[in-house]
C-alpha cells in the first residue's frame, strides 16, 4: 500500500502565478444566471430534443413551456446556428432533428402476392445471411450472445458485429427515437437479410408524435400502436424478401404489470407478425421465461435474469440468442452446404396475408407462426 | 440526480443562494443543507433515505458511546459492534447475491444442490462511499484522533450532496470543522470550482461518453469478434474513460462544494503519469487509497513485520479494496493484480536494500519507462475490471494475442477514438502551474464575462456529448 503522499518532485515555479481573484455569492449567482442564459439560448435545438424526450407527464410539460419559447427566441436570433455550425464540423447534422412520424401498414401488392409456400433460401459459407440485431435494452444482452454464437453456424455475419441497443426506446415515443426511420437508414445503409428487432418493453405508455392516443391499453390506443406495430413490419419487410424477426417481451418481476400490459402488447405483436407470414415471426420471450406460471430468475437451474428482475443475465442472453438461432433455421437453410454444393433460391418476392410461413407451417389463428417449447424448470 | 443534468442544474440554482442566505444563522444552514442533501439522494429512490438516516443515527451513537467510555475493551467492543453493523448493511445490500452464488457454484462443485434463492435486493447509490465515511468517523473517534461533533452535524457531514453518491471519501475530521468555521459571502473560489465544473462536465459528458459509445463498449461486449488492435486500443480507452468519469465526477463534486464555501481533498493526481503502482495509488482515488492504508493496511500491521506479512497485507489490502468496487470475483482478480504488482515492487526494493545497493539514479528515460510499465499493468488490471466475467476478460487477452485477429480490420479504431485516448492521456502531463495560470486569469474577468465564457463552453461539452447522460461508474460502487 502506499505510503503518505510526497510532494511531487518536478515541482514548477509557482511563485509568478497571481492569485485568484474571488467572488461574492451575488456575483457566483450572476455568473451563473449569465452562463444558463447563453449556454441555453446556444443549446437551444439539444434542450427542446431533450425536453421532448422526458418521461410523459408533468416533468416533460414543464420542460416544454420552457424549451419551446427559448428555441424560437434562439432560432428567431439565429444563434441555433452556431451549434448547428458545431455540429456540421463534427458531422453530426441533424442531432437536434425531431421526426415524430410513424408509417403505417402497406396494403399488399397484388402483383406480387403468392399462395405457395416459399422455398427456403439456402445460406453457406460463400453467401452468408447478413443479420441486423438491435431494438431497445432487452435487445443488449441477447444480442450479444447472438453476435459472439452466430459465427458458429459459418453461414450468418452480423452488421457491425455490434448490437444496435437503444435504451428505453420503442415506439410509443418516436421523438424519443424512431425507429422506423432509424430502420430505413439501417436498410439503405446496410441492406440486411434478417431483421432481429426487440421492441414493446418501454410501450405500455401514453403514445406520443403524431396521431398520439392515451391511455395505454384503450381502445384508440391499441388501434394507433397496432397502426405503428405493422408499420414497423412493413417497414422493415417491404423489399428484397427481408425477414423481421420480433422477439416479445418476456415476463418480469413485477407480475401483475407483465400480465396486464406486455401481454397486451405481445398479443399486438404476434397478431400483427401472423398477418404477414414469411415475413414476420414473432419469438414468444414471456412463457419461455416462466416456472409454474410465473417470473423466475432461475429456470433450468441456471439464472437468466439480471438482478433488477427485467433484464436478461448473460446465460439468459444466451438462451435467447439459441432460440433466434433455432428460428433462423427453421426459416432458411443454414445446412445444406455441408453435404452439398451451395446453392441459392432466388427470392421469395413479399407475400400476401393467406401464404404459410417459409417454415412451411400453417399458422394458427392468434398464436405466433413460431411454437416454442417453455423451459423446463426445476 | 445526476451532476450533468438540467434536474441538477435547477437543484443547484436553488440551493447555491439559499445556502448563503442562511450561512450566518448556522443551525438553520444545517437544517436545510440535511434537507437539500435528503432531497438529491431520494431522487432516485426515497426508500433509501431511511438507510441513509438510520446509518448516520447509529454510527452517531456509538461514536457518542465510544467516547464517552473509558475503559479499553468495552471501547473496542462498541467499535466491533459498529464495524459489524455497518459491514453488515454492506453484505446485505451488496454482496449478498454475490456470496449466495458463489456458495451455489461451490456447493454445485461437489453435487449439492444449493438452491435458487437471491436477496434480489436493490443497491442504495453511494453505499460504499457513505459507509466508509460512517466507518472513518467512528475509528477515528475510537482512535481518540476525533472527537464526536452533534448529531446534526454528523448527518450534514455523511448526507452533503456534492460527495454523497460517488466521494470524494472525506473525513469527518476534514469535513466537520468547516460546518461551523466562518465563511465569508464575499470571497469564494469561483474561478477555481468554475474551472474544476467545466473540467470535469468535458471529461464525463465528453470524453468517457464518447469512449463508452464508440468504441469501450463494443469491445468489451464481444472481444472474440474484434481484431487485436481494437483489444488493445479498447483497453487504452477504457482507461482513459474511466479515469474521465471517475475523476470528472470528483472534480464536479469538488467545484459544487466550493461554491458552497467548502474544500474537498484531492481524489486525483494525474494517475497515469505514475512510474510505479505504489506511485499509481497515491495519484488514484488517493481518498479511498489513503482510507484503506489508515483503516486496514497499517492496523494489519503494514509493512513492520517483516517480507512475508508485508506481501499478504498488501494483498489482502487490494483485494478488499477490489471488493470495495464491486461483488464479482472479476474485481477481487484486479484488486489481485495491483497486490502481485506492489508485492514484486516491493520484493524489488527490499532485494536492493539488502544487498545494500543505492536508489538508482533517477533519470528521464528511467521515468518514462517505469510510466510505460506501469500504465500497462494497470491496463491489464483494467481488463478484468470492466469485464463481465473471468472468462470474458481472458477472452479478451487471448483473442488481443491471437495471430488470427492481428490483421482483421478495425473498423473502431477512428480517428476520434485515439484523438480522445490521446487527449485523455496527455492531459496529464499539463504542469499544474500552466491550469493555475489559466484559472488566475480566469478569475480576472468579470461576472458577465465569466458567465458567457462558461455559456460558450456548455455549448461545446453539450454539442459534442453524446445523446443523454449514462450514470457515472462509480456510482455502482
Amino acid at each position: 500500500m502506499s505510503a503518505p503522499s510526497h510532494p511531487p518532485r518536478h515541482r514548477h515555479p509557482t511563485s509568478r502565478i497571481p492569485p485568484r481573484r474571488p467572488l461574492s455569492a451575488g456575483h457566483v449567482v450572476l455568473v451563473m444566471l449569465v452562463a444558463t442564459v447563453v449556454g441555453g439560448l446556444l443549446n437551444a435545438p439539444g434542450i427542446r430534443k431533450t425536453a421532448n424526450a422526458q418521461p410523459v407527464g408533468i416533468t416533460r410539460d414543464l420542460a416544454r413551456l420552457v424549451a419551446e419559447p427559448l428555441y424560437e427566441v434562439s432560432h428567431l436570433l439565429r444563434i441555433d446556428q452556431f451549434r448547428r455550425a458545431l455540429q456540421a464540423a463534427t458531422g453530426r447534422s441533424g442531432d437536434d432533428d425531431i421526426d415524430t412520424t410513424l408509417p403505417g401498414p402497406v396494403a399488399p401488392d397484388p402483383t406480387t402476392t403468392s399462395t405457395m409456400a416459399p422455398a427456403k433460401r439456402a445460406f453457406s459459407p460463400t453467401d452468408r445471411m447478413l443479420v441486423w440485431v438491435g431494438g431497445d435494452s432487452l435487445a443488449v444482452t441477447p444480442g450479444q450472445s447472438f453476435v459472439a454464437a452466430i459465427p458458429g453456424t459459418e453461414v450468418a455475419v452480423v452488421v457491425g458485429n455490434a448490437v444496435d441497443g437503444r435504451v428505453a426506446t420503442g415506439l410509443a415515443r418516436p421523438e424519443l427515437f424512431n425507429w422506423p426511420q432509424h430502420m430505413l437508414e439501417v436498410i439503405a445503409q446496410d441492406d440486411p437479410d434478417v431483421v432481429v428487432l426487440t421492441l414493446g418493453s418501454n410501450d405500455d405508455q401514453i403514445l406520443t408524435g403524431d396521431r398520439g392516443v392515451g391511455p395505454f391499453g384503450s381502445g384508440p390506443w391499441i388501434d394507433e400502436y397496432r397502426r405503428r406495430i405493422g408499420g414497423m413490419m412493413d417497414t422493415v419487410t417491404a423489399d428484397r424478401g427481408r425477414t423481421l424477426v420480433w422477439l416479445g417481451v418476456p415476463i418480469m418481476r413485477n407480475e401483475e404489470r407483465s400480465e396486464t400490459r406486455y401481454r397486451v402488447i405481445n398479443d399486438i405483436i404476434r397478431e400483427e407478425a401472423t398477418k404477414r407470414p414469411g415475413r414476420v415471426f414473432y419469438v414468444d420471450l414471456y412463457d419461455r421465461f416462466t416456472v409454474d406460471g410465473g417470473y423466475a430468475d432461475f429456470v433450468d437451474g441456471v439464472q437468466v435474469r439480471t438482478p433488477d428482475g427485467i433484464h436478461f443475465s448473460r446465460d439468459g442472453g444466451n438462451a435467447v440468442a439459441q432460440m433466434v438461432i433455432d428460428q433462423l433455421g427453421r426459416m432458411y437453410d443454414l445446412t445444406s452446404w455441408r453435404t452439398a454444393p451451395p446453392t441459392t433460391i432466388p427470392l421469395p418476392r413479399p407475400t400476401t396475408t393467406t401464404a404459410p410461413p417459409a417454415t412451411g407451417k400453417a399458422p394458427t389463428t392468434g398464436r405466433s407462426p413460431v411454437t416454442t417449447t417453455p423451459l423446463r424448470s426445476r | 440526480m445526476l451532476f450533468p443534468t438540467v434536474t441538477f442544474a435547477l437543484f443547484f440554482f436553488v440551493v447555491l443562494p439559499v445556502s448563503w442566505y442562511l450561512m450566518p444563522t448556522r443551525e438553520r444552514w444545517k437544517l436545510f443543507m440535511l434537507a437539500a442533501s435528503y432531497f438529491f439522494y431520494g431522487y432516485w429512490n426515497w426508500h433509501f433515505v431511511f438507510l441513509l438516516a438510520a446509518s448516520t443515527v447509529v454510527n452517531q451513537l456509538f461514536a457518542r458511546a465510544i467516547h464517552v467510555t473509558a475503559a479499553d475493551s468495552r471501547r473496542r467492543a462498541l467499535l466491533t459492534l459498529d464495524v459489524v453493523f455497518n459491514l453488515g448493511i454492506l453484505a446485505y445490500f451488496k454482496y449478498a447475491d454475490f456470496f449466495l452464488s458463489s456458495s451455489r457454484d461451490v456447493l454445485g462443485a461437489f453435487g449439492i444442490d444449493a438452491g435458487n434463492t437471491l436477496v434480489n435486493v436493490a443497491l442504495p447509490v453511494g453505499i460504499s462511499f457513505f459507509t466508509f465515511q460512517a466507518l472513518s468517523y467512528v475509528i477515528d473517534v475510537y482512535r481518540r484522533d476525533f472527537e464526536p461533533g452533534s448529531l446534526i452535524n454528523f448527518a450534514t457531514y455523511l448526507s452533503f450532496f456534492p460527495h454523497l453518491v460517488a466521494g470524494p471519501i472525506v473525513r469527518g475530521a476534514e469535513f466537520m470543522p468547516q460546518i461551523d468555521e466562518p465563511k465569508d459571502p464575499r470571497r469564494i473560489d469561483a474561478s477555481r470550482a468554475f474551472f474544476l465544473i467545466f473540467i470535469g462536465l468535458f471529461k464525463k459528458v465528453v470524453l468517457a461518453n464518447f469512449l463508452a459509445t464508440e468504441i469501450v463498449d463494443r469491445v468489451f461486449a464481444i472481444p472474440g469478434q474484434r481484431s487485436s488492435l481494437e483489444l488493445l486500443v479498447g483497453v487504452y480507452a477504457y482507461a482513459v474513460q474511466i479515469y474521465a468519469d471517475f475523476s470528472g465526477y470528483t472534480d464536479m463534486a469538488i467545484g459544487l462544494a466550493l461554491l458552497l464555501g467548502f474544500r474537498f481533498p484531492l481524489n486525483f493526481d494525474s494517475p497515469y503519469t505514475a512510474t510505479s503502482i505504489q506511485d499509481f495509488w497515491r495519484r488514484w482515488h488517493m481518498t479511498l487509497s489513503r482510507w484503506l492504508r489508515d483503516y486496514l493496511y497499517i492496523p494489519l500491521g503494514g509493512n513492520r513485520n517483516g517480507n512475508g506479512a508485508t506481501y499478504r497485507n498488501l494483498m489482502l489490502t487490494m483485494v478488499i479494496g477490489g471488493l470495495w468496487h464491486g461483488a464479482a470475483w472479476t474485481f477481487v482478480l484486479w484488486g489481485a493484480i495491483h497486490g502481485v504488482a506492489q508485492s514484486i515492487e516491493h520484493w524489488r526494493r527490499s532485494v536492493r536494500a539488502a544487498r545494500g545497493l543505492p536508489d538508482p539514479p533517477d533519470t528521464a528515460a528511467r521515468r518514462w519507462a517505469g510510466r510505460l510499465v506501469t500504465f500497462n499493468v494497470v491496463c491489464l488490471a483494467w481488463i478484468f475490471f470492466r469485464a463481465e466475467s473471468i472468462g470474458s476478460a481472458f477472452d479478451y487477452l487471448t483473442t488481443m494475442v491471437d495471430p488470427g485477429h492481428w490483421f482483421q480490420a478495425s473498423p473502431l479504431v477512428t480517428g476520434g477514438v485515439l484523438l480522445a485516448v490521446a487527449i485523455g492521456i496527455a492531459g496529464q502531463f499539463v504542469p499544474r502551474a500552466a491550469t493555475a495560470r489559466l484559472m488566475a486569469r480566469f478569475s480576472r474577468l468579470s461576472p458577465v464575462a465569466m458567465g458567457f465564457a462558461i455559456g460558450v463552453a456548455l455549448l461545446v461539452i453539450n454539442t459534442l456529448g453524446p445523446r443523454g447522460v449514462a450514470p457515472f461508474i462509480y456510482f455502482q460502487f
